[in-house]
């Protein structure tokens, strides 16, 4: 079976002036289907809930 | 080519008609940063991406930005549902209502009407990617 | 103005409504993380699982009251429910 790396996964390989999303690292969902379909994503990892003028870390 | 499924990706049930919340929430519909915007622009830019993992996000999420531009015109129908003469004129909402009566038309808060200047598709990934992020994260 | 529900569909119609919504989006969202992990194998089993679930639902559902998708239609029944059954955005539906 193939090996699916992302192509760069270290921020040293980065180069300048560029900009970068990071990869989704896993897919651990809510075990909760109920509390996935309230919050907008079935991802904890991707949970940003928006608080006006920042997101949670 | 595309299925439709018979119900909204999520309910919208609104028992309370609303024209001027109605006037505001129809740009997420036609508006600069609206669904369909965001629809047009995924499916536009598809066709030249060089990667097929990532043509396939595009082509995904263009579909699913359809779901929700229906559900936002569910939610202008339901907020603007059997208004009488009276509430359509003290409402404000008498100057859509001229053009479009109760029928739902892709525009901006502001009256603007959609078009496809709202989105870009340029054939490159890195430019067409940072489109999509800009104009996700605003919306 | 208060211009009430649109005949609302009973209460079991609605939550196995709304049991397919909460599942396809599962599946939507599986969807989307396998088009950029295309080889994760715990993510495609989960596909395949919520997938499953989701056509044994919209099956009853379809039985019991009317078409969601033309692939799954009643053809026993001598109405095309699909055009005279109400549309979504008429909010008894969904």
């Amino acid at each position: 079976m193939q090996e699916w790396k992302p192509q760069m996964p270290y921020p040293e390989q980065f180069p300048v002036a560029m900009a970068y999303v990071p990869w989704q690292r896993n897919c651990n969902m809510y075990e909760n289907l109920d509390e996935a379909f309230k919050t907008g994503t079935i991802f904890p990892e991707l949970n940003k809930p928006f608080l006006g003028r920042c997101v949670k870390g | 080519m595309w299925n439709y499924e018979k119900r909204l990706q999520y309910p919208v049930k609104i028992t309370q008609t609303n024209p001027e919340i109605a006037q505001v929430i129809i740009s997420q519909y036609g508006g600069p940063d609206g669904e369909l915007a965001a629809s047009m622009r995924y499916l536009a830019q598809r066709y030249t991406m060089p990667y097929n993992t990532v043509t396939g996000v595009l082509t995904d999420i263009g579909t699913e930005e359809l779901a929700h531009f229906e559900m936002i015109c569910a939610i202008v129908y339901q907020l603007t549902r059997n208004l009488t003469p009276e509430e359509i004129k003290e409402s404000g909402f008498d100057k859509y209502y001229v053009d479009h009566t109760l029928a739902l038309w892709p525009q901006a808060a502001g009256g603007i009407p959609f078009n496809a200047c709202e989105f870009q598709s340029k054939g490159d990934v890195i430019t067409d990617l940072m489109e999509d992020m800009a104009a996700d994260a605003t919306s | 103005m208060n211009i009430g529900c649109k005949p609302c569909m009973d209460s079991e119609r609605q939550r196995l409504l709304l049991e397919i919504s909460k599942v396809d989006f599962a599946l939507k969202e599986l969807n989307l993380y396998l088009d950029t992990h295309p080889y994760d194998q715990q993510g495609m089993e989960n596909f395949r699982q919520y997938n499953a679930l989701k056509n044994k639902l919209v099956k009853d559902y379809t039985e019991k009251y009317g078409p969601l998708v033309l692939s799954i239609v009643d053809m026993d029944s001598r109405e095309w429910k699909w055009a005279t059954q109400d549309w979504p955005w008429e909010g008894g539906y969904n």
